[in-house]
């Protein structure tokens, strides 16, 4: 062996050790360079674990080299390692030589024919501590870059989590309002006009969905929702959640005119509305969902990410109102009705709070025999401005801007004041008791019945003298906690009724579960029970069902005497409606029922 | 495994086919069709045809094509005929890279401990022919046993030549893989004829520089130095084609890489040059390389005799330039060859665009001007 050709492969091998800066690239390189120059079969290559910790090598510290890479793969090097650290030995055919590398392990040399030549070996020795030096310094450099990428994966995420919403992995408010922004600056100054939309969605009756079969459900079908609107959505269209139940796609800006992309926007939220005419699973759980959907236009360069927003958020609400699942474009008038709500808010809110503005009105329902056995207590707002307010006008609102349970309140104590006042007074011999309808706000309340026994000790009306009315809905949040409260309630010989049976969520299985002792029949089923067979088929089923239960039965809306014949003739319990009584003071009722 | 293999010549395709048919037994479950890409048949025809055939056929184009002791570079074919099935894999996409490669390739397990012994024909003017090399080594090197070879036209333009009975396809490499392990050898008897120099600067198979100068100057001056030649670089492969550039190894023979062209200052070789290697300007002799035939087949028997596997066929990879540096005497180097098998092995075998071998020492690697025999 001459001394140049030593001399080139201590050159080749050492320039091999610096060609890639992560250790796996590296070795296998230099692996391939070493196999060439010297002839060999493969490579196999220990190290001691702890060079991968942070780095850094503590020299003579006791830690073994593990197989860390064999080129090529194979189990057959690894197999025939000695135990001992003899420099060189032969098995199954072939030579193999270890090469110490100082401090972090060694590596095995494969050749098959012949040994490497002893003056080769030699000339290794400096090429191996160049290596060691060169793979403690990639290990420290992987160590820092992997430091870094965590540092940059966490940024990375941090950023994700501040514009993403956690749940559905849509953009949050933050993103949406971060991407508006550069949309809207995007195209100023570059081209002439660009225009996009965004549609701002809510979903109607979530709340409903959440406060009915808890909130992981409700998440489930937030899911749900979110992958429809994906489905719907172009690639390059951007959805967002907001909060709760709102969420808004940002569309374009790719139309050069605000009527292309108020058209892309109508469409798209039709999509969306039809999409959602069909129920969505979740879990074992059907819903038939729908959305408001408000659409706002926007240009380049000179509309801005709050005022596009709102607009839409205005649309929305607009679609809400009228209509639910429906898509509405913005219009300038939309802004006005805004603020009348907004007005009608404060003024509901005044009214609530000061305790004046509201007065009671009372239906009367009677028995078969036309005998008045009790009334319907029914709350009126007395607007300043739009007259006499029916509590469909206002009661949603009231719910919405948080103050139920003190209008609710104020429901239940006037109720308790008129009815003292009317067994004051006297009342018809058959007369029972007066319904008042309780929002389950208020039943949810857990200290719901003591007080309730407070204000009818306060007012000195016997528990048996009201009713307390429930819609279906009431039924369906905490339903144990219900069932409870409904229980005190008839043990205080307070009865309780299900209002407007058949109107909403309709569920047989509440006549059985809750302990109520009244289901008052909503009047879709009794409208048209002299005229049409099959409504007359079905309200004697249900009729016969809550006898069937031992419940007492009164048909709502009774409006005709054809209709009350035949009820009378199926036998209903009470009966209600404008036939016999429209709202009215109850001494009013009393009095005409006395003459 | 009872095999057979036969050659067939002719112009017409029609023909062909209707003699390739008559020669096929009904026990055939498998062939392999080494075909001359030099020729006058219809491609689209050939393609129907081992579109349509309902024997699994895998095979390429080559610029020759060897049967016994001749070769043929035109409109012939040389059909291996298997009663069992060959297993074969399509490594397509060579160009995509070594990621997309070794995708492919990690996918191969050999069945037992002989490792993977395999006949390799590849697109001899892909890119990435080295990924390919480096990667089958590094995923299935482990007591592999291969050779192979470039296919392609001496037109030097890339065109589909590999083939199954999928199609004919470019850019591809072909494995075909056997039962029992090859026996090797692989020499070219190219002699050093002047050097060392240091590559000091490379990239893939462009040299730039030796010992820091420019490498066609390097290459030019050792040329006119040895006295035979002169380099006229308007017609430098006319010259180069005799003076190959030699990567030293230890205890073997050089690395053959074939400059074929400038570029600048810059040699071009088919193969990569690695930086920091050392290389020799290298030499042929007739009698050397007829001889390094010779060589390549005794190591082959030899390693043959050491097994206890009979091969059932001699595959010869002859680099189709020791065809233009041999002239009228190739014929020797295949006689050679033939005589030095045992009478029951007939050769068959390829010209090639380039040979893979995997050498006894060292890692499996892309030959030039090199032959490889492979007892099958």
């Amino acid at each position: 062996m001459q001394p140049i050709q030593l001399i080139s492969i201590q050159h080749e091998l050492a320039m091999a050790i610096s060609l890639d800066y992560h250790l796996e690239p590296m070795l296998q390189k230099f692996s391939k360079t070493c196999s060439r120059r010297l002839g060999l079969s493969g490579i196999t290559w220990y190290l001691k674990p702890q060079i991968f910790d942070s780095g850094t090598i503590r020299p003579n510290h006791d830690d073994t080299p593990e197989l860390y890479l064999s080129v090529p793969k194979s189990e057959r090097f690894a197999r025939t390692i000695p135990n001992d650290q003899r420099a060189y030995w032969e098995s199954e055919g072939r030579h193999a030589h270890r090469l110490e590398l100082t401090d972090i392990g060694y590596c095995v040399l494969w050749r098959d024919t012949k040994a490497i030549e002893a003056t080769v070996i030699a000339a290794l020795a400096p090429i191996a501590e160049r290596l060691s030096r060169g793979i403690v310094a990639i290990a420290e450099h992987e160590a820092l870059i992997n430091a870094n990428n965590m540092l940059t994966e966490t940024r990375a995420r941090l950023e994700f989590q501040l514009h993403h919403d956690d749940l559905t992995g849509a953009l949050n408010r933050t993103g949406l309002v971060r991407d508006l922004q550069t949309t809207l600056k995007l195209a100023t100054g570059e081209s002439e006009e660009a225009f996009g939309s965004i549609l701002f969605l809510d979903l109607d009756r979530f709340k409903w969905v959440n406060d009915s079969f808890g909130h992981h459900i409700g998440d489930q079908l937030l899911l749900a929702v979110t992958q429809v609107l994906r489905l719907v959505a172009d690639e390059q269209d951007t959805i967002a959640r907001l909060s709760g139940d709102e969420f808004v796609m940002l569309l374009g800006p790719i139309w050069n005119s605000e009527a292309l992309a108020a058209a892309r926007g109508l469409q798209l939220g039709t999509r969306i509305n039809e999409r959602f005419n069909m129920p969505m699973q979740v879990g074992k759980h059907q819903f038939q969902i729908s959305a408001s959907i408000g659409v706002k236009t926007y240009q380049c360069g000179k509309d801005t990410a709050t005022g596009v927003l709102r607009d839409a958020d205005i649309a929305m609400y607009q679609s809400k109102r009228h209509r639910k699942n429906r898509t509405v474009l913005f219009r300038e008038d939309m802004a006005t009705d805004l603020n009348d709500r907004l007005l009608m808010e404060r003024e509901l809110r005044n009214t609530i709070s000061a305790g004046e503005g509201f007065t009671m009105r009372y239906q009367g329902q009677q028995n078969a025999k036309g005998q008045l056995v009790g009334a319907e207590a029914l709350v009126r707002w007395q607007h300043p401005t739009k007259g006499e307010l029916l509590p469909k006008e206002f009661i949603t609102m009231a719910e919405e801007i948080g103050l139920m349970w003190e209008l609710g309140s104020w429901i239940v104590k006037q109720s308790l004041y008129d009815i003292g006042y009317a067994l004051e007074t006297g009342v018809p011999k058959h007369f029972k008791r007066v319904s008042i309808n309780i929002s389950p706000l208020q039943i949810e309340q857990r200290n719901f019945v003591p007080w309730l026994n407070e204000c009818l000790e306060k007012f000195a009306v016997p528990a048996e003298r009201i009713c307390l009315e429930l819609t279906e809905q009431g039924f369906v949040r905490q339903i144990e906690h219900i069932s409870k409260t409904i229980r005190e309630l008839n043990a205080l010989g307070v009865e309780v009724a299900i209002d407007d049976f058949g109107k909403g969520y309709s569920s047989l299985a509440y006549l059985q579960e809750f302990p109520v002792s009244v289901v008052k029949i909503d009047k879709n089923f009794i409208r048209g029970v002299d005229t049409d067979n099959r409504a007359r088929k079905l309200s004697q089923n249900i009729l016969n069902l809550c006898h069937t239960l031992g419940l007492k039965a009164t048909a709502e809306g009774v409006e005709t005497l054809g209709e009350m014949a035949i009820l009378q003739a199926q036998g209903f319990d009470q009966f209600q409606g404008f036939l016999f009584s429209k709202p009215e003071p109850l001494d009013e009722l009393i009095a005409r029922y006395r003459d | 495994m009872h095999t057979h293999c036969f050659v067939i010549e002719s112009s017409d395709l029609t023909a062909l086919l209707a003699a390739l048919k008559s020669k096929l037994s009904e026990s055939t479950r498998g062939l392999i069709v080494l075909a001359t890409s030099d020729n006058s048949w219809s491609m689209a025809g050939f393609e129907e045809w081992i579109n349509q055939v309902d024997i699994p056929i895998t095979g390429g184009f080559f610029p020759g094509i060897i049967f016994g002791d001749q070769s043929f570079l035109k409109d012939a074919l040389v059909v291996m005929c298997y009663d069992d099935p060959i297993e074969t894999r399509i490594i397509s996409n060579l160009s995509a890279g070594e990621r997309a490669i070794e995708k492919q390739i990690s996918g191969i397990k050999p069945k037992d401990s002989e490792g993977c012994n395999a006949l390799i024909l590849i697109d001899g003017l892909s890119q990435n022919i080295e990924r390919f090399t480096d990667v089958f080594y590094r995923e299935l090197g482990e007591s592999a046993s291969v050779l192979g070879g470039g296919a392609g036209s001496l037109d030097f333009t890339q065109k589909p030549c590999i083939f199954t009975n999928e199609g004919i396809v470019a850019d591809a490499a072909l494995i075909i893989k056997f039962p029992k392990k090859l026996s090797v050898g692989i020499q070219h008897g190219w002699q050093v004829a002047a050097g060392p120099h240091l590559v000091t600067k490379s990239d893939g198979v462009i040299v730039e520089a030796l010992n820091y100068q420019s490498a066609v100057q390097v290459y030019q001056n050792e040329i006119d130095a040895y006295g035979a030649h002169t380099l006229d670089l308007d017609a430098f492969f006319d010259v180069a084609k005799g003076y190959p550039l030699g990567i030293e190894k230890l205890d073997a023979e050089t690395l053959i890489r074939d400059p074929i062209k400038t570029q600048n200052d810059a040699l071009v070789c088919v193969g990569e040059v690695p930086e920091n290697a050392m290389i020799y300007l290298l030499v042929g002799e007739h009698d050397k390389l007829i001889q390094a035939a010779r060589g390549a087949t005794q190591m082959a028997v030899e390693l043959n005799h050491q097994t206890a596997s009979k091969a059932e066929w001699c595959f010869t990879v002859d680099c189709i330039s020791r065809v233009l540096f041999l002239e009228e005497r190739f014929g020797e180097e295949l006689k050679v060859i033939s005589q030095s098998l045992p009478d029951h092995l007939t050769n068959v075998g390829i010209l090639s665009l380039g040979e893979i071998g995997n050498v006894r020492c060292g890692p499996i690697e892309w030959l030039n001007k090199t032959t490889v025999i492979g007892l099958i």
